[in-house]
């Protein structure tokens, strides 16, 4: 049983290891102990059809508030992955205004 | 010392204060989105919450601490797994603390949880290292300029490039103190000072980050006595000879002796020597909470910041004792 339960602990651990490494090559910044070392504010604002969609249904969909401040590449896989899971006929056209650092705002559109 | 069960006392104190932790922070999560990494039943995510919960009761019953936190350790860690938009690294680290105290084995003893939190460090010193906002200054302003708009965003700007630089060579020295044992007591100084310098300047606590990582620096970095000995002093304390909540007391005439607890005659196991130290430090203790209640936005009172300043005099205690002891 000790034997199992250092296997697990040393799987955990290197996990760890790739994905600190993995930062190095990713823009995300899953599981790499550093997902708020920059200070990117957002806002999401999404469109079924033609029609905007609520913030409370962004919420709902994404797990994100429209409005907040995360990892600039998280958020973009979080709506990816989200839009990508959603039915074709359910899912949104959605632009995020990013503001990174204090700096000049720009803009990130799905479908991209 | 040691729990029933073979987890020594500060593993054990580890698991029970960072349940008692995230147990005062419930409800406080966002409504979760599953949303996992990789698909996976929806039915796990929903039951990482009562795995949790079925955990921190083991680990509180004091009985199947280990258990306990690797049933706790599991439905917090699925519960980031499982939820994207939930990732972050006080989740994550408190999932994987509890987690590595549940897979505990005498052989590896405290190296893994140690080396985890030596990873956090490099892995946190890397991402700095690779942005350039934190070489110019650009997110230290952005981050005055959130938490503490005005004057003092104002006032710290040009010191800006100087902070990302602190930062960096702080959280290395920290990780690499932490790795090499003659460090390890000024490793915990230095992470002590600096998160609770961030606590101080930002009036930020980052969700349950601070408090874990300095619960852990205190219990997991300094060396604790196998065995404690306390000696209860006439004057005070007295009541607490008479409780056993977790010990049989051996009833012995208590020698004069000053308000410090001093180490003799009486063997305490547990729960209860650990508060007996708690409450002999108790004007260091009262000097923290004054302290940490002054600069929390939610003033006094709150469970976390009690079990953070119980934790910061156990170590005071400890550090104490093993002065005397060498000088004995």
């Amino acid at each position: 049983m000790d034997r199992v339960c250092e296997g697990l602990v040393a799987l955990l651990l290197l996990a760890q290891v790739g994905g600190v490494v993995r930062q190095l090559f990713v823009e995300d910044r899953f599981f790499a102990w550093s997902p708020h070392d920059s200070r990117n504010e957002y806002r999401i604002t999404a469109f079924a059809g033609e029609q905007p969609v609520a913030a409370a249904a962004i919420q709902a969909r994404y797990g994100l508030l429209a409005m907040d401040w995360h990892a600039l590449d998280n958020v973009k896989t979080v709506i990816r992955v989200a839009e990508e899971r959603a039915e074709p006929r359910e899912r949104w056209r959605v632009v995020v205004t990013f503001r990174r650092n204090l700096g000049a705002p720009f803009v990130w559109t799905y479908p991209e | 010392m040691k729990y029933p069960g073979r987890l020594p006392t500060e593993v054990s104190s580890l698991a029970t204060l960072v349940v008692l932790m995230l147990l005062a922070r419930l409800g406080m999560d966002p409504i979760p989105r599953h949303l996992p990494y990789a698909p996976f039943p929806e039915g796990l995510s929903e039951a990482a919450p009562w795995l949790f919960l079925g955990g921190a009761l083991l680990v509180l019953s004091q009985r199947y601490v280990q258990m306990g936190a690797l049933l706790a350790g599991a439905g917090l860690l699925l519960k980031v797994l499982g939820n994207m938009p939930l990732f972050s690294n006080g989740r994550l680290l408190d999932g994987l603390t509890l987690l590595l105290i549940g897979l505990y084995t005498p052989r590896w003893g405290l190296g893994p949880l140690r080396a985890q939190y030596c990873l956090v460090y490099f892995g946190a010193v890397l991402s700095k290292l690779i942005d350039g906002d934190w070489w110019n200054g650009a997110f230290v302003n952005a981050t005055l300029d959130y938490h503490r708009p005005g004057a003092v965003a104002e006032a710290l700007a040009p010191l800006a490039p100087w902070a990302g630089w602190v930062t960096m060579a702080t959280e290395a020295a920290i990780g690499t103190g932490l790795a090499i044992p003659a460090l390890r007591p000024a490793a915990v100084v230095l992470t002590a000072v600096f998160h609770t310098g961030l606590l101080v300047l930002l009036r930020e606590d980052f969700a349950t980050f601070y408090y874990t990582v300095s619960l852990s620096a205190c219990l997991l970095f300094l060396e604790w006595p196998a065995v404690l000995a306390v000696r209860i002093p006439r004057e005070g304390f007295v009541f607490l000879a008479r409780r056993s909540v977790f010990t049989s007391l051996q009833a012995a005439p208590v020698e004069r002796g000053s308000w410090q607890v001093r180490f003799a005659n009486y063997r305490y196991e547990g729960p209860a020597a650990l508060g007996l130290l708690l409450f002999a430090n108790f004007p260091v203790l009262a000097l923290l909470v004054a302290g940490v209640a002054l600069v929390s936005r939610r003033g006094y009172g709150t469970v976390r910041e009690v079990v953070l300043v119980a934790c910061v005099g156990l170590a005071v205690g400890v550090w104490r004792w093993r002065k005397q002891e060498k000088r004995t």
